[in-house]
């Protein structure tokens, strides 16, 4: 199946490329959103991203999965992107916070776009690294080549992302919980 | 437990994009950049195809025809040419003929004589059909020695314009244009089978091949003929724009006609070769234009392994009569071939295959070479073909 919409899809078939970014956007997009700091952003690392996928689609060896390699490319244009986007922010310093410790129900109930627009308050180099290590699984010697920096800053970048966004979980299940208690006003 | 936990909540989520993207996207500049550096191919091509049209012209001109030395050249093929008699004379020819007795049966004799409505089968000998010429220049014969490495160096001039096109955009200057191989090896493999079938109409000639004509008696000119060769075709992609193609040429019809007057009578006299073969073709693939129905431009550079079953001399004049001369001429033929086609698909595995073929062989005849020029098969044809691509 894969094949064959990938043939289509080098052949310029337009119908083809649809389905291909039917298939496959919903994650991506996900994907990207997690690198950005905002909807709009987002939208052009998709863009980006699959531009770069289509016109690389012929580069696509079958060995490993097809989405797994989308993924690859779309990490990649997110970094490139935000890189481009803001050079010298990425690496501004974070205060140190003190990781605490987040209930794993309160995770599993909180809705996931909650958890998403959490993640793109995280400056934006310190977020690229908690993507990165945390849901792409990416060690930090990798993490450091990615993103030219030493493998200490990177572990430094995560505890610091990771103790933020516990913080803003905590912050956010807190108001979550006040809103519930309060009585609805008539 | 808290990355397991937040891996487990954002890895796998869904979110729809706003339809203005995709819209973008597939209105995205670099792709139609992406698109746009395929014209590079189609010049290569192009560049490629004048290229050997320059070489098969040189072949079918003479070489001094680069030179600029064409006339010099014509006065002394003409001078060159000895009577045809003279040619009979057993003792010049190779001793495989010298001592073959004749076997053939035919209903004419030899054609220098008019020939009788009322002529019975008369038995002549093979010497008495053939027809060659000596060219006693010495500046020719040493240009006939050189000529190959000749063909060989402009061969390859044309194929390095051709690959130097092949040079990626934006290329700092001459030097830093990087060779085939830089180019070929980038590309990632894209394994594709094809099978199908093939027939070929084409315009056959003998070049050089008025041994079978030029007596003054005769009066002969050699005049354009038609052939056909059908076979099957095989052929394995290897990378995305370049793979290999063979198969098997089940017939191929080739020769050469010959018309004019002899004794003030018209005249046709043709020299039938019938083949099979083996084509090993490199095919430089470039994708054009957009939709379900690709059409795919090929370029193909290779050659042609060819077994001669039968050759057949027949003249056409009051009585129709036919000679075979098999053992005139070798049993194996050589030629380098080139060739542009498209492939129209159909559907996805399916395509049809339309496109221009041209092959140009060695010497085919036993004779020595020295004191006389090459005679070469030319084939240049109009190529059809039903093809089935199987995706690995």
């Amino acid at each position: 199946m894969d094949k064959k919409l990938i043939r289509r899809c080098l052949r310029g078939d337009r119908d083809a490329q649809t389905e291909f970014y039917n298939r496959f956007s919903p994650k991506m997009f996900a994907l990207c959103y997690r690198y950005a700091n905002n909807y709009h952003t987002a939208e052009d690392i998709l863009q980006e991203g699959f531009v770069k996928v289509f016109t690389y689609l012929d580069r696509y060896e079958a060995r490993g999965s097809l989405e797994g390699w989308i993924r690859r490319i779309m990490v990649n244009a997110a970094l490139e992107f935000l890189r481009k986007k803001a050079p010298t922010d990425r690496f501004h310093e974070l205060d140190e916070v003190r990781e605490i410790n987040v209930p794993d129900n309160m995770l599993d109930k909180m809705e996931t776009r909650v958890v998403m627009d959490l993640i793109q308050q995280i400056p934006d180099g310190y977020r690229e690294v908690l993507n990165l290590f945390i849901v792409e699984g990416y060690s930090h010697q990798e993490i450091s080549e990615m993103m030219k920096i030493t493998e200490s800053n990177s572990k430094i970048r995560l505890m610091r992302a990771r103790a933020m966004l516990q913080h803003l979980i905590m912050d956010a299940n807190h108001i979550m919980q006040e809103q519930k208690h309060e009585p609805e006003h008539v | 437990m808290f990355d397991d936990a937040l891996r487990r909540k954002v890895a796998s989520f869904e979110m729809k994009p706003e339809g203005h993207v995709l819209e973008n996207i597939l209105s995205s500049e670099s792709l139609h950049a992406r698109r746009g550096g395929r014209k590079r191919w189609f010049f290569m091509m192009m560049l490629f195809l004048s290229g050997s049209g320059t070489v098969t012209m040189a072949l079918v001109l003479g070489w001094n025809w680069l030179s600029g030395d064409n006339a010099t050249r014509t006065a002394e093929v003409a001078e060159a040419w000895v009577p045809m008699e003279s040619l009979f004379n057993n003792s010049s020819r190779p001793a495989s003929l010298q001592t073959e007795p004749a076997e053939i049966t035919v209903q004419a004799v030899e054609a220098t004589t008019l020939v009788s409505e009322a002529a019975t089968p008369t038995l002549v000998t093979q010497e008495e059909l053939v027809e060659a010429v000596e060219v006693t220049d010495e500046a020719i014969v040493e240009e006939i020695g050189f000529e190959l490495p000749k063909e060989l160096m402009l061969y390859f001039s044309s194929l390095k314009s051709s690959l130097l096109a092949m040079a990626p955009a934006g290329a700092p200057g001459m030097a830093s244009l990087q060779p085939i191989w830089e180019v070929i090896t980038s590309q990632k493999p894209k394994n594709e089978l094809h099978f199908g079938t093939h027939v070929t109409f084409s315009s056959t000639a003998i070049l050089n091949g008025n041994t079978f004509a030029m007596r003054d008696e005769y009066e002969l000119s050699a005049v354009n003929d038609y052939g056909v060769a059908y076979g099957v075709t095989a052929g394995y992609d290897f990378k995305r724009r370049i793979g290999l193609q063979s198969g098997v040429i089940i017939h191929s019809l080739q020769g050469q006609r010959y018309q004019g007057n002899v004794s003030n009578r018209a005249m046709s006299q043709k020299v039938l070769l019938r083949y099979t073969g083996v084509p090993i073709y490199l095919k430089l693939k470039h994708q054009v234009g957009n939709g379900t129905l690709p059409v795919v431009l090929n370029a193909l550079i290779g050659g042609n392994y060819a077994n001669l079953k039968m050759a057949e001399m027949v003249m056409d004049r009051s009585l129709a009569s036919s000679y075979v001369i098999t053992d005139q001429f070798k049993e194996q033929d050589f030629a380098m071939g080139g060739g542009l086609e498209a492939d129209v698909y159909l559907d996805d595995n399916l395509y049809v295959t339309l496109g221009l073929r041209a092959t140009l062989g060695k010497d085919i005849s036993v004779l020595p070479l020295e004191g006389r020029e090459p005679m070469r098969n030319l084939l240049i044809g109009v190529n059809f073909g039903l093809n089935f691509a199987l995706t690995k």
